[in-house]
């Protein structure tokens, strides 16, 4: 089909060239519709990867602030060492970091080595995602990770 | 022409998208590493804390050894990255800095570790390593309030009797001393006294106080000190007989090499069978103990070292600002 506009000139080539624009850009939907994907997914892990990194730095600042607290109340009462209810009473119902470490379950038995030089408590806190209200990690979790990833730190102090 | 458009707008598209890629893999390696090192950043921060902390604690001692070795094996039991913060660890770097106490200031402790950390996904632009620091220096900071138990040396120190010396003169009173100055304790059985043997909680006989001298003077592992905090009440007793054993008996010279022996501070007569309220707390480098005209009298230097115990609620009353000025000191990170 020749067409011809009002200067008398043939646009049939014109038309090839829209067509040929077209083949382009459904070449560059395929790519995009190929890597978008990969894309999403490299975002997603660098985002899990920097919010594990985050958790693990807020528990090492939870567990620093109840090992100490632990190793200053052992001379108080020394059955803190082997009591959890007064571990939980003088030390982990006092220590939370909003949306990290919401409950003194997340903590362990402190461990208080006391034939160590110089004898040293340790306390370790975890983060389960979706364990005590705390919020799923990772999120979204296609490789059904879940409850068996846990981030963990452990601090361990003298005792004063 | 046709063939050659085509390759163009395809050729575009994907130049795009690698370009996008690589800037997202360059943006993701950045993050993943940041956060990398953020967290060894906390870590380390916490075992040189540690360090610091319990090094601190051992400043009054004669040598700096022990504050040294206490630093470096509490930060080699914390961990970066799931390997010891020590200097035999790889690309790892620990070092103590112990400045010994005088009687006017206190010492300091500083711990400062570095460790080489490997990046995560860095090296795709060149970056194979960073090195992350971490210092904390502890020292006395806020004068005693509260002393763990098997401590404080069961004897009440009186602020503000004046006994009457061996010689006969009236001695100053105990809040007319500063540190630094020789400061004489008097516990006879008349009223030529500034000082009373203390049961702590209860009335008691002279098999407590030898078991409690063994105690504050770490030599039994039996606690019966228990902890002494101001506005405590703590109850007098004449304990001549266990001035006697620290007198005669050969181990009670360790009164003599502590570098310091702890005694808590009453306020009003140290009369016997009575309770008094604990004010505060005094430290002494014990120099002499002796008995002159039959009273008992332990000579010392008023001294602050820097102790482990609580510095909260700060001192109120009437000698608190003699109280802040001469109590032993706290441990505590101060930078």
């Amino acid at each position: 089909m020749v067409l011809i506009d009002l200067w008398g000139n043939v646009v049939k080539s014109n038309m090839k060239h829209r067509k040929e624009n077209g083949n382009g850009i459904a070449e560059a939907g395929v790519a995009m519709a190929l890597l978008i994907p990969l894309f999403l997914v490299l975002i997603h892990l660098t985002v899990e990867v920097a919010k594990a990194y985050l958790i693990k730095a807020a528990l090492t600042a939870g567990a620093n602030r109840a090992v100490r607290q632990m190793s200053i109340n052992y001379w108080l009462d020394r059955n803190i060492a082997s009591n959890r209810s007064i571990q939980n009473a003088m030390v982990y119902d006092k220590v939370r970091i909003s949306t990290m470490i919401v409950d003194s379950q997340q903590f362990s038995d402190a461990s208080f080595d006391l034939s160590s030089n110089p004898p040293v408590v340790s306390v370790t806190v975890t983060y389960t995602g979706g364990k005590y209200g705390l919020a799923p990690y990772p999120d979204p979790d296609p490789l059904a990770l879940g409850a068996n990833y846990v981030i963990s730190a452990t601090v361990t102090h003298a005792l004063e | 022409m046709k063939v050659e458009c085509r390759r163009a707008g395809g050729q575009a598209s994907y130049i795009f998208a690698i370009f996008a890629l690589a800037t997202l893999v360059v943006a993701a390696a950045f993050a993943v590493d940041i956060t990398h090192f953020v967290s060894t950043q906390h870590e380390l921060q916490c075992a040189v804390d540690a360090g610091a902390l319990a090094g601190a604690a051992h400043l009054n001692a004669d040598s700096t050894d022990q504050a040294t070795f206490e630093a470096r094996t509490v930060t080699e039991k914390n961990s970066v990255d799931g390997v010891a913060v020590s200097n035999n660890a790889a690309d790892t770097s620990v070092e103590v800095i112990v400045t010994k106490s005088t009687p006017e200031v206190a010492g300091a402790v500083t711990v400062t570790a570095s460790r080489k950390i490997h990046c995560i996904l860095s090296p795709l632009l060149g970056r194979m390593n960073e090195t992350v620091f971490a210092s904390a220096t502890a020292s006395g900071l806020g004068s005693l309030t509260q002393i763990p138990s098997g401590i404080a040396f069961p004897m009440a120190l009186s602020i503000d009797a004046t006994p009457e010396t061996a010689d006969g003169v009236i001695a100053k009173a105990l809040h007319q001393y500063k540190p630094g100055d020789l400061y004489e304790v008097y516990f006879g059985s008349g009223n030529n006294k500034n000082a009373a043997f203390t049961s702590f909680t209860d009335d008691a006989n002279n098999n407590y106080f030898k078991d409690a001298i063994d105690d504050a003077l770490g030599l039994t592992t039996s606690s019966v000190i228990p902890s002494v905090n101001v506005g405590m009440n703590t109850y007098l007793s004449n304990g001549e007989s266990a001035f006697n054993y620290i007198l005669n008996d050969p181990q009670y010279s360790k009164i003599l090499s502590s570098p310091c022996i702890i005694f808590p501070v009453i306020e009003g007569a140290a009369a016997f069978n009575q309770s008094r309220s604990v004010v505060g707390f005094v430290a002494l480098k014990v120099t002499q103990i002796s008995k002159e005209r039959g009273v008992p009298i332990i000579k010392g230097v008023i001294v602050r070292p820097v102790v482990q115990g609580r510095a909260e609620p700060a001192y109120s009353g009437n000698y608190s600002q003699f109280l802040t000025g001469i109590a032993p000191l706290t441990v505590r990170l101060v930078r």
